[in-house]
């Protein structure tokens, strides 16, 4: 893990602060990349903000699923979105994301993803979620950094669907006392 | 207290053991707890709690009010001159008529509160209002009140950067500017007095505020009392006119706060660094510099619940609308984020999540659709005004003493559930215990 993005859900208050902002972009302008979700309207507050989590091993699912290579994995472990001339619509990448991140424009016929504000992290700025959210549910930078800001936080970036392992390239922050992997389709 | 406030006594404990043994606690409060009958009980609560623990006056610890600052310290408010000085003190008086050049005679008296004004409106006691960037017939309580004031005012002049419901019913509407079509000087929350920067020119023939009120002046024949040419004129004006005030803005220029990244009132003097933190070393205003306690008492709600409105109103906001909602239902992501106001109320009064209902109080009927979050049985929610016709807030107490309205606890009752086929069906629950509904009645705005 270098300098990354981590997700804390015990943080997050549900309040869209990080969709709005997202959504502002002007690479994909009034959609926004991230899913917000409520775990048990009614009962909890708790909220669950989910970005793309960039996988590293085995390689990005969503890249190994595409029949028109239109996903690329930068030199610096970033999946991109797929490329708007490349993209075909077919769906594939929505399939295969463990973690549900990529959607389909229907009537676009193109896949849409986070990419980590690209345009962003690749010179040394945060993106545009982090830069917004009041609680620092989502946090930008280093494990050292996010070990100063809260002291004991355990950062976890493998995750278990069944039998697959899957490491990814940005952590969530997981409760007290909890190590690792953590469970996948959460 | 717990039965009064319908919590188990010992969840007030869990909450109070860590306050109580925490070295350093910092309270914060926003409007929730400030626009209630006994607002000012409630705030007052928390300052006296945190006098009683020592969390005033040290580094790590403090008490706060979300709700911003500014306009007081500057002498916005009716009862105040700049420096937070008192309008009715005559060494007060002397000093600010002196700085503006006029007769202390000529300085009117204190003034009322807008609740207060738009009765004096319907009497006939106002007849003209200039209103900047407010927007009451969507935000203030009571509406038929407040609807019948504006309604008999001879001339209504109302300025603002979008058009708003108040300012769509006046007789002149002055198109202003944004902040960001503007520079200056702003206090935020904590007292930090911090720079805005021009970032966009205005469109079309729209002015700053401070270029509508030195135009008007020019035109009602005192022109030479706002001569001022830019922003930082009119600080230099408030730098004297604040001058050995309890919110000294003196020693605060463009220079230090660029330099600073922010200078916090008071500061008196060109070489002060400015006070981020009031009553350090617990020194208070009082002569004694002790601070007091200010004892309160409960009372009950203005309007309990009785047999034809059995149910609890209160209210609250949603993180999608900004006050009135003017300047956020024009943006379609927060629209469609929270396209209308809902209530919230117990399961067991049998709604399902999305239904629609139609909601009366003693004030009116309404139109929110309502959401299941956990709230006790016999008490319903409802997010502050978003605008349009049906959605206003309806409940108006006063209270004796410093002007703040009981907005919070009202009657209610849902008699009925509207028509199959009235509303749209909600699409998805978009926000915990809340129930999005299309926003079928948004264009009915203003």
């Amino acid at each position: 893990m270098g300098t990354t993005l981590f997700i804390d859900p015990g943080r997050c208050i549900g309040c869209q602060a990080c969709v709005a902002a997202c959504r502002e972009c002007d690479s994909h302008r009034g959609k926004s990349m991230i899913h917000l979700d409520y775990i048990d309207v009614g009962r909890t507050a708790a909220a669950m903000p989910t970005v793309c989590m960039h996988c590293e091993d085995p390689v990005a699912p969503c890249a190994e699923v595409c029949p028109a290579d239109a996903i690329l994995v930068t030199a610096d472990g970033v999946v991109q979105e797929a490329a708007k001339e490349r993209c075909i619509g077919c769906g594939n990448c929505v399939d295969a994301c463990p973690f549900g991140v990529p959607k389909l424009d229907v009537a676009e016929m193109l896949q849409y993803k986070c990419n980590l504000c690209y345009d962003r992290t690749s010179v040394g700025l945060a993106p545009m979620c982090a830069t917004v959210c009041p609680t620092s549910a989502i946090f930008y930078g280093s494990v050292e950094e996010l070990e100063a800001d809260r002291p004991g936080a355990q950062a976890i970036d493998v995750f278990r669907f069944g039998d697959a392992e899957v490491r990814t390239g940005c952590a969530v922050v997981a409760p007290d006392g909890f190590t690792g992997p953590a469970p996948g389709g959460m | 207290m717990g039965e009064i406030c319908g919590l188990d006594p010992r969840q007030i404990e869990r909450v109070a053991h860590p306050w109580g043994r925490a070295r350093r606690c910092w309270a914060a409060h926003g409007r929730g707890l400030e626009q209630h009958l006994q607002g000012v009980e409630n705030v007052l609560s928390c300052i006296n709690v945190s006098l009683a623990t020592g969390q005033i006056g040290r580094p790590g610890a403090g008490y706060g009010t979300l709700t911003g600052q500014g306009g007081r310290e500057h002498g916005q408010k009716s009862d105040m001159l700049p420096g937070k000085r008192d309008i009715e003190n005559p060494q007060h008086r002397a000093y600010v008529a002196g700085v503006w050049g006029i007769d202390e005679a000529d300085l009117p008296h204190k003034g009322t509160s807008m609740h207060e004004m738009v009765q004096q409106m319907a009497r006939g006691e106002i007849r003209g209002l200039l209103g900047m960037c407010n927007n009451p017939l969507v935000s203030l309580p009571n509406q038929p009140v407040v609807r019948a004031g504006y309604e008999a005012l001879e001339f209504h002049a109302q300025s603002d950067f979008f058009l708003s419901e108040t300012a769509a019913r006046a007789d002149v509407v002055l198109p202003s500017t944004a902040w960001a079509e503007d520079e200056g000087l702003v206090t935020n929350g904590e007292g930090r007095v911090i720079k805005y920067n021009k970032a966009v020119e205005p469109p079309g023939e729209a002015r700053t505020d401070w270029q509508v009120l030195c135009e008007l002046a020019r035109r009602l024949g005192a022109g030479d009392k706002f001569p001022f040419r830019s922003p930082t004129e009119i600080l230099d004006e408030l730098r004297v006119a604040s001058k050995g005030g309890l919110a000294d803005y003196y020693g605060i220029t463009y220079e230090k706060v660029e330099a600073t990244g922010g200078v916090f009132w008071p500061c008196p003097t060109l070489d002060h660094p400015g006070t981020p933190r009031p009553f350090e070393g617990g020194r208070f205003y009082h002569p004694d510099g002790r601070a007091r306690f200010s004892p309160v008492h409960w009372r009950p709600p203005a309007e309990p619940p009785d047999e034809a409105f059995p149910l609890r109103l209160t209210t609250g906001r949603t993180v999608a609308h900004f006050l009135s909602g003017n300047q956020t239902r024009r943006l379609p992501g927060l629209v469609e984020q929270t396209p209308r106001p809902w209530v919230e109320v117990h399961p067991s009064l049998g709604f399902a999540d999305g239904d629609p209902v139609r909601v009366v109080t003693r004030r009116g009927r309404h139109l929110p659709g309502p959401g299941d979050r956990d709230h006790p049985p016999g008490h319903g929610v409802r997010p502050l005004p978003l605008g349009g016709a049906d959605r206003r807030q309806h409940a108006h107490h006063r209270r004796p003493g410093p002007d703040l309205q009981d907005a919070g606890v009202q009657g209610l009752r849902l008699p009925d559930r509207a028509g199959p086929g009235r509303r749209p069906r909600p699409r998805a629950a978009r926000a915990p215990g809340s129930t999005a509904v299309p926003a079928g009645d948004q264009a009915a705005r203003g």
